[in-house]
């Protein structure tokens, strides 16, 4: 490796820790001390909210590093995003589960908040805006548990089924993206609105570039 | 490169950023640690402020959308992603009650903490929590983009119920 190839790599590398740090990082900033969310006095389920909103803004930076390193499989910023990244396996299984823990924690929060089991965010319901916005991240977090599912099931048994179900992921993608600007406070407060455009504007971008190559033949 | 340690990394990242800003005394502009946490109210006592005509300021910390479908009448519409920069409501200043909300206080109690943050006084989050548990009183709500308004009598009546 040169040192210029080198360089090349820390740089992807630092761009990935800054992707992912900064959503926690606007987490902070919105809601201040974790400690404080220990507190006695605290709201019943405000600390299990807060945790469920940073399961979700590092689930959409993880599940667009992985669907973009996809999307550019075999060119260098591809080969240089996936080196940084480790194991495409490992991170779809780190995203299935905060697709998982993300919705559960937000049930608990409000079952917390309600002093019982409430079980009714989990259901599909068009009712209103918000209840819409949540059936539409609903719809993600299913999608991408299908496709990462898929991921490894066509990893020892590669069928076409597991391979269509698998390329859920840039769809299941968009619609969590959706679902973060539309009810989120952290994806519209700078300097991570800023990052969450440039999420969706990018993988627009590869992905279009890869489904016009593969019509291409 | 970070391979297995990337997302360790990308934590321990973060958590550092809010640490040495919290050292550096960044954290009292920036964030609502250290600062006191805004108290619960019942929401029958502030139906009885409305009715002995204390300034009370409903905070709706929900989106647009969500205001327009249903707000307590009155309530101002600050969502919680502008509630730490956003110009503050004139209202807000010297209001003997302010009560931010949502659908069960998440975001209600976030506005809430930047609120006193920001020196507002007097903020409470209400019990039962949010327009839920003002519509479980059967309380009225405002529909469209305008805030409308309460009219106190009217809440007292409700409030002693059937």
């Amino acid at each position: 490796m040169t040192g210029r190839t080198r360089l090349a790599a820390a740089a992807v590398d630092l761009g990935v820790v800054a992707a992912l740090a900064l959503p926690l990082w606007a987490l902070w900033r919105q809601t201040g001390d974790p400690l404080a969310y220990l507190a006695a006095d605290m709201l019943p389920g405000q600390g299990t909210y807060v945790a469920s909103k940073g399961a979700g803004l590092v689930l959409i930076v993880l599940l667009w590093l992985q669907t973009v390193s996809a999307g550019l499989r075999g060119t260098p910023p591809g080969r240089a995003l996936a080196a940084a990244l480790g194991p495409h396996d490992r991170n779809g299984l780190l995203v299935a589960a905060l697709a998982l823990g993300h919705p559960l924690l937000f049930v608990a929060a409000v079952s917390l908040r309600s002093g019982e089991l409430v079980l009714t965010p989990l259901l599909p319901r068009l009712t209103d805006y918000y209840h819409a916005m949540l059936t539409l991240g609903l719809t993600a977090a299913v999608a991408i548990l299908v496709a990462a599912g898929a991921g490894l099931r066509r990893r020892r048994h590669p069928t076409r089924l597991a391979v269509v179900l698998h390329r859920l992921a840039p769809a299941a993608f968009a619609a969590a993206w959706l679902h973060g600007w539309a009810i989120g406070s952290e994806t519209r407060t700078p300097p991570f609105r800023e990052l969450y455009v440039l999420l969706a504007l990018s993988a627009a971008v590869v992905w279009a570039w890869r489904l016009a190559r593969s019509i291409r033949g | 490169m970070l391979r297995q340690g990337t997302l360790a990394l990308a934590i321990v990242a973060g958590t550092a950023a809010g640490g040495a800003a919290l050292e550096t005394g960044e954290a009292d502009r920036a964030s609502p640690s250290a600062r006191p946490a805004p108290g619960r109210i019942e929401t029958a006592k502030v139906l009885e402020a409305l009715a002995r005509g204390r300034r009370v300021v409903f905070v709706d910390a929900r989106e647009p959308a969500e205001y327009r479908e249903g707000h307590i009448p009155g309530a101002i519409n600050l969502p919680l992603r502008r509630a730490h920069a956003a110009p503050l409501p004139p209202p807000l200043r010297g209001a003997d009650l302010v009560v931010p909300y949502c659908l069960k206080d998440f975001r209600g109690y976030e506005v809430a903490k930047a609120l006193v943050r920001r020196g507002v006084a007097n903020v409470r989050v209400m019990q039962p929590s949010g327009l839920k548990g003002w519509r479980s009183l059967g309380l009225p709500v405002a529909r469209g983009p305008a805030p409308g308004s309460l009219a106190p009598a009217g809440l007292a009546q409700r409030r002693e119920g059937p």
